[in-house]
């Protein structure tokens, strides 16, 4: 009986995932001249203030607020979050290699919601790709990058130069898609950031009304 | 010598913000909290166009937002943020409604830190907050204003917030100004302009 009871809760989880975390296949391309080493994300490589207004949806919960990212002298990125009343909830250093917590408030302080953050926001920051192969349709030119197990997904309009989104895969599963829209190479008006495997998704509008 | 002359310079500077804002005697502020108490006690209605700003040590620039907020005596209050984005929250029935840029939601008034943020400022709207257990107050004065500052007793709620400062206008029973010390060192600083006193709030204003 345990042993069924086991066995048939491994297959639910398994289908569950086969479900919840399609396979990830670019459609509709053609292998494009591989002309770029490395492909980049600008959008945060300036040293100015990237101010957003900022929607988390977490399984249903939304959370709002102001989120705050600035390049740091180093070459890292400081990134906080505070409450639309101003109070700051989060507040980390992150760089390709390094993670450090500078403040967070006691009702976020899980380890779950942490690495959370650390992951996504070091793949939204990510700024070079080492490009390993490029295709293209008739409105993308698409470079995929690839480390070990993980893939992702380079969208660059062709009209514009500007790159519109990120697909990150793992072992060929999509996981994050990221999508941006801009008038300017180093600025994003508009970020979106899906999880595929996870009900987590982040909006994040440009405010401009600074002093 | 050189360490001197900074001890000296430091002791002078600190010296000059201590001017600034002297303490009130214990008769003087009495008198301000009674005072402050009883007019707005008779508050039925506020409402209050406001600015606030938010500094963060790594930021070049403050970052500003401004809104508009409306209470009605015992416990309805709308806080609405209107540039650069729409963002509103009201306090109403012990429940909190959000329009978050037209994503509507609505929670139960049971989260801590929203039954706080709801005391904080219904509280020194109407003077009750000068009781509030929570808080131990220190009272100050300069040329144009009575300032009472709010610590924290607890370390719990020391973790959220350092200190608050109420700016009161002389003359003036309302709050004008409100700084927010966090325990990260950020500040926060909300100045309310246009304040109407027991004029009436549209029904909407509560509504979203």
């Amino acid at each position: 009986m345990h042993r069924f009871l086991r066995q048939s809760f491994l297959y639910s989880i398994l289908l569950l995932s086969l479900i919840s975390c399609k396979t990830y296949q670019l459609t509709d391309v053609k292998p494009a001249p591989d002309t770029l080493k490395t492909a980049e994300n600008l959008y945060f490589s300036s040293g100015a203030d990237y101010v957003y207004k900022c929607q988390m949806d977490i399984y249903g919960n939304p959370v709002s607020g102001i989120l705050i990212i600035k390049k740091t002298e180093g070459g890292a990125h400081r990134v906080a979050l505070a409450s639309d009343f101003g109070n700051k909830l989060i507040d980390f250093t992150i760089s390709d290699t390094d993670f450090k917590v500078n403040y967070v408030v006691p009702d976020l302080d899980r380890k779950i919601v942490i690495n959370f953050l650390k992951n996504d926001f070091r793949r939204l920051l990510k700024k070079q790709y080492p490009v390993n192969q490029a295709f293209e349709n008739p409105q993308f030119r698409i470079y995929l990058s690839q480390s070990g197990r993980e893939k992702y997904y380079l969208f660059f309009d062709k009209e514009s130069e500007m790159l519109r989104q990120i697909i990150y895969t793992e072992k060929n599963r999509e996981k994050i898609d990221f999508s941006f829209g801009a008038k300017k190479h180093i600025f994003a008006d508009s970020i979106q950031l899906q999880h595929r495997d996870y009900k987590i998704s982040i909006r994040l509008f440009q405010i401009t009304e600074t002093e | 010598m050189i360490k001197n002359i900074a001890l000296g310079v430091l002791l002078l500077v600190s010296g000059f913000a201590i001017a600034q804002n002297t303490a009130m005697t214990g008769t003087e502020a009495k008198a301000f909290v009674t005072k402050v108490s009883a007019k707005s006690r008779q508050i039925k209605t506020l409402q209050s166009d406001f600015t606030q700003t938010k500094k963060m040590d790594f930021l070049d620039k403050s970052i500003i937002t401004q809104g508009r907020m409306s209470l009605k005596a015992p416990n309805m209050l709308s806080w609405k943020y209107t540039k650069p984005y729409q963002y509103a929250i009201v306090f109403k029935d012990n429940k909190i409604f959000i329009n978050d840029q037209g994503k509507k939601s609505s929670v139960d008034a049971k989260s801590k830190t929203f039954e706080k943020i709801n005391k904080l400022i219904v509280g020194s709207s109407n003077g009750q907050m000068f009781n509030d257990p929570e808080f131990t107050v220190a009272y100050f004065k300069n040329n144009g204003f009575n300032i009472a500052k709010f610590t924290p007793k607890s370390s719990q709620l020391l973790k959220y917030i350092r200190q608050i400062e109420l700016y009161f206008p002389k003359n003036q029973s309302t709050v004008s100004q409100v700084n927010m010390l966090e325990a990260s060192g950020d500040t926060t600083n909300i100045v309310f302009k246009n304040t109407k006193i027991n004029a009436p709030v549209p029904a909407s204003e509560f509504s979203l």
